[in-house]
């Protein structure tokens, strides 16, 4: 919505200082030939699905294809397969992710980095504690002290919040001049016509066509042709009876309200052009009344709209000439040593890493960065969102549209076909592009995003230290630990981890406040419940992530945050269909306490569900009869979770009246 | 109007049909609306437009929450209308019967006295419009005819002393020139009437006996607070809450809250306050939480209410 309301209004605000600034600095090359081609670095989606290529935080050896007519394929399955069974390398990291238990807020503090970046890029669990999702606290940290890191996406909210707010305010603005416009045409007409007859507009107008003699027949022409137009005709009269009441009544300000604030200074034309029509049209105005200034106030309309408008914005930029032109040397990647797969795409990648890995290497980056790419990203990238509230440039302005995702390093590059339908979801990556030419046997390894972080890492700028850590809910940890077994959880009083039965019952205990003691745990603990719905989803390959801020349990995302929006907000609803619950009046009472919910609750869950445009998937889990200590024991956590059994009811409100097309 | 509202005396009966309280009457609907703020809803189809909801006619339905309040004012108590037929109109006999039976067909002849005065008047205007422009015409035509003087002038002239004559005479040019009509007999005869309810009004006890309150849910404290205090309330199940609460008359003002009320000790899931106040934002209203503390010793009704608003954390604003 904000994105289409705005994209008009670049043109306008461009102050003509910045366009001064930014056109000339692509021409400088001097070279005028056609725009070439666009940097055809690695897409959007190439780079994320290479830093999160794996879905779960487990390693997969699949063998080589088989290719039934070449024979030697069959001795490469044989080799590889004899190589995984000699040695037999782990599906599961060494070591393990680690986390602490804290009972305080009763989730798992992650706190190593290594466990971070890997739990999150392999499934995306937990949530930083300083950020919205990702832990990015780091990076906004440097954005803040001004070590400039890419966007993250709660900057981007951030700044797109602004731009929201801006082009309200622009908005109203506009209307107010408009009012403001029509009133002081309105008193004008009045005052003039006011005197010589009661009558209504057009007879008037008729009378002083008739009257005045000199007027030449083009402009009356335009007045009879026009007069369907009702706008049209008001203005075309007001300027001829100007003309013929009193000359020195030209006003050029009747149709630009006098500029005080910054606002409305800013939206003054920008170009000397207009300003020369407007004075031309004065001047003019004094020596031939009549014609001159109807015909330049009809200039001076038509040019408003006409004007070229410098290239200001960032798409403008990057469509003229060489300004991406990224010349790349073949000798510099034939030196490149990665050079295995002879991909373009990946030939890019490669040259891009060593590019910013380089970044001090002179020799490397002049060859391989075009002469303005620096200026250009700087120009795009060095106004904040607290300073384009008072500075206003068009860069900023358009950004909203292309935020610095045509830069050729492929910070944040956008897909050319989510634009236009979707608002991409903006995404960090790692600030180096990781070597894409891995082999197929060979699995992405979690330990390479760590290492780009301590490279990328500048010596000579103060440490931060990283103050944020990642927490996981109790479901998502226990899924970690005892599903797949990728996370040891260590207690904060023994420093020793947890197993795995010891583990399950804290988290059943811990998941009442106050916690219970063991022995009085129930089938309906909350974590049970949640659990049981969490390993649901997860192991059906769905992302789930906590739903509080949608006010439901769970949000299920297709692959991850990064790659969508969820589709579906889920809510834990337990059902007591055993017949134990069922048995005496006590248990009655308590059960339904329990499942009662009331259509006003409804009503609210769905409205605030599909307003956010998801659907509401209403998730059932059968309680079973209570066990004694002794039989839960006995059945072990399998046997506890495999007495559950989880149904899922899609909600879609559906209105006759409004529902037919 | 204005009349048959000051007519309304209070208190007021209230139809108690199978659990729901229902008013027939337009002129008590809108005097509870004047004089109490008290709304209700309309849940009646319009014998004009069947086939739509979205416009209803009456009877008006009123909460229970309503309907407490106004007992509690001694402006209204409640008719079991069920009880109330069985008592009185299953046992009407001769003189009552003939009372009441006299009672619709008055009622009936009223309802049809005043059809034909409004008919008779529209027919009256219409007559009076028309003469006048034929008038005009013949001006017109009297002025431009000077030369060509055709034969259709007398025609239309005719014509128009026809229609003077009738809409000056009225009636008596009719009835010289055609067949009494049966209008006359027809003007006696009364409108059938459905009695809304089956007691005449009039039978209705003055000193109504002592009703037990309407089962009320728990947020009534919170209910008459905000009543007290000059807001108008709806029901809102439409936004999720228990209430919609107007500054001033719905028909006039956009909702300013929706209100939902607790028990004081009562646990509220977070879930459903993150709901409820993302809902409200959303619509632009406050989601308005209140409850009576029932310790509080204080006077007045000890009702306390909070309002909820979903504001988006401002990151990046350390600057």
């Amino acid at each position: 919505m904000a994105d289409t309301a705005q994209t008009p209004t670049i043109d306008l605000q461009t102050p003509p200082a910045h366009a001064a600034d930014a056109s000339p600095a692509p021409s400088t090359d001097g070279v005028k030939t056609s725009p070439k081609p666009r940097y055809n670095g690695p897409s959007k989606f190439q780079q994320l699905n290479k830093l999160y290529a794996l879905p779960a935080p487990l390693r997969t050896f699949p063998l080589p294809t088989f290719v039934p007519h070449n024979p030697l394929s069959l001795f490469h399955i044989l080799y590889v397969w004899l190589r995984q069974a000699v040695g037999s390398e782990s599906t599961h990291f060494d070591p393990p992710y680690q986390g602490w238990y804290s009972p305080e807020t009763r989730s798992i503090h992650i706190t190593d980095t290594r466990s971070i970046r890997g739990l999150w890029e392999q499934g995306f669990y937990g949530k930083g504690s300083l950020s919205r999702s990702e832990p990015s606290w780091m990076t906004r940290e440097k954005t803040r002290r001004g070590i400039k890191e890419k966007a993250t996406s709660e900057e981007n909210t951030a700044k797109r919040r602004l731009e929201r707010q801006q082009a309200k305010w622009e908005r109203a603005r506009k209307e107010r001049e408009a009012i403001d416009q029509k009133r002081s045409e309105e008193a004008e007409a009045e005052s003039i016509l006011g005197g010589e007859e009661p009558l209504d507009e057009v007879s008037s107008v008729a009378e002083v066509i008739q009257i005045d003699p000199p007027l030449p027949n083009g402009l009356e022409k335009t007045i009879g042709s026009n007069s369907s137009n009702a706008d049209l005709l008001e203005e075309s009269v007001t300027v001829v009876l100007n003309g013929s009441a009193k000359p020195s009544l030209a006003q050029p300000t009747k149709y630009i309200v006098s500029p005080v604030g910054p606002l409305e200074l800013l939206s003054l034309p920008n170009s000397s052009l207009d300003s020369g029509i407007d004075l031309d049209g004065t001047n003019e105005s004094f020596t031939e009344p009549h014609i001159s200034r109807g015909n330049a106030v009809l200039e001076s309309l038509v040019q408003q709209e006409l004007t070229p408008s410098a290239p200001v914005g960032p798409l403008e930029l990057l469509a003229l000439p060489n300004s991406v032109a990224l010349p790349l040397p073949l000798e510099t990647i034939e030196n490149n040593s990665h050079l295995e797969i002879p991909a373009f795409n990946e030939r890019v990648v490669d040259t891009v890493v060593v590019d910013q890995k380089t970044n001090g290497n002179t020799s490397v980056s002049k060859e391989l960065l075009p002469n303005g790419h620096d200026i250009v990203e700087e120009s795009l990238f060095s106004s904040d969102p607290e300073t384009s509230d008072d500075t206003n440039n068009g860069s900023n302005q358009s950004d909203e549209t292309v935020p610095e995702n045509n830069t050729p390093n492929g910070s944040a590059l956008v897909n050319p076909f989510k634009i236009g339908r979707k608002r991409a979801k903006s995404v960090r990556f790692s600030p180096t592009v990781e070597k894409n030419t891995f082999l197929q046997s060979e699995p992405p390894h979690p330990e390479h995003s760590l290492v780009a972080i301590t490279v990328s890492e500048d010596p000579s700028l103060p440490a931060i230290k990283d103050q944020e850590h990642t927490q996981l809910t109790l479901e998502e940890s226990f899924f970690l630990s005892y599903a797949l077994g990728a996370l040891t959880i260590l207690s904060p009083t023994t420093k020793a981890p947890i197993p795995t039965q010891d583990l399950f019952n804290l988290f059943r205990a811990s998941s009442y406040f106050p916690p219970r003691p063991n022995p009085a745990l129930r089938p309906d603990d909350p974590f049970m419940i949640n659990y049981v719905v969490y390993h649901h989803f997860r192991s059906l390959g769905w992302v789930p992530r906590p739903g509080i801020k949608f006010s439901c349990d769970l949000m299920l995302y297709n692959r991850g945050p990064v790659f969508d929006h969820a589709e579906f907000g889920v809510i834990i609803l337990p059902n007591y269909s055993d017949a134990y619950w069922r048995s005496d009046e006590f248990l009655r009472g308590y059960v339904d306490g329990k499942e009662r919910r009331t259509w006003h609750w409804m009503n609210c869950i769905n409205r605030v569900i599909t307003q956010v445009k998801k659907t509401l998937i209403l998730c059932y889990v059968d309680i079973p009869a209570p066990l004694g200590v002794e039989e839960e024991e006995a059945l072990g956590v399998h046997g506890i979770l495999g007495r559950y059994k989880v149904r899922e009811v899609v909600m879609k409100r559906f209105s006759a009246n409004r529902m037919r097309d | 109007m204005a009349q048959s509202i000051d007519s309304v005396s209070e208190p007021i009966p209230i139809s108690l049909v199978s659990g729901r309280y229902l008013l027939f009457d337009i002129n008590v609907v809108t005097y509870l609306r004047r004089t109490h703020n008290i709304c209700g809803v309309l849940i009646g189809g319009i014998p004009q437009a069947p086939q739509q909801n979205v416009f209803l006619g009456l009877p008006l339905e009123l909460i229970p929450e309503e309907v407490k309040l106004l007992v509690a004012k001694e402006a209204a108590y409640i008719v079991d209308d069920t009880a109330w037929h069985k008592e009185r109109f299953s046992t009407l006999q001769g003189d009552d019967r003939r009372k009441y039976l006299d009672s619709l067909r008055s009622e009936g002849l009223q309802a049809r006295k005043a059809t034909d005065a409004a008919a008779k008047e529209k027919t009256r205007k219409a007559l009076a419009k028309q003469a006048v422009l034929r008038a005009h015409n013949k001006s017109i035509s009297s002025e431009k005819s000077i030369d060509g003087e055709t034969t259709a002038a007398p025609s239309s002239d005719r014509v128009d002393r026809f229609f003077e004559d009738a809409s000056e005479s009225g009636d008596s040019l009719f009835n010289n020139e055609r067949p009494p009509s049966p209008e006359p007999s027809r003007a006696l005869k009364p409108y059938f009437i459905t009695p809304t309810t089956s007691y005449s009004p009039s039978s209705l006890p003055e000193n109504p006996l002592q009703q037990p309150d309407p089962p009320v849910s728990s947020s009534y404290p919170l209910f008459s607070h905000l009543h007290s205090r000059g807001y108008y309330i709806m029901p809102g199940l439409r936004f999720g809450g228990d209430y919609n609460v107007y500054p001033g008359d719905p028909l006039r003002f956009h909702s300013h809250f929706i209100a939902t009320g607790y028990e004081w000790d009562q646990e509220i899931p977070v879930l459903d306050l993150i709901g409820g106040g993302r809902l409200g934002t959303a619509v632009k209203k406050g989601f308005l939480i209140g409850g009576k503390d029932k310790d509080s010793g204080s006077e007045g009704d000890n009702v306390r209410t909070f309002c909820i608003e979903w504001a988006a954390r401002k990151m990046n604003e350390i600057k």
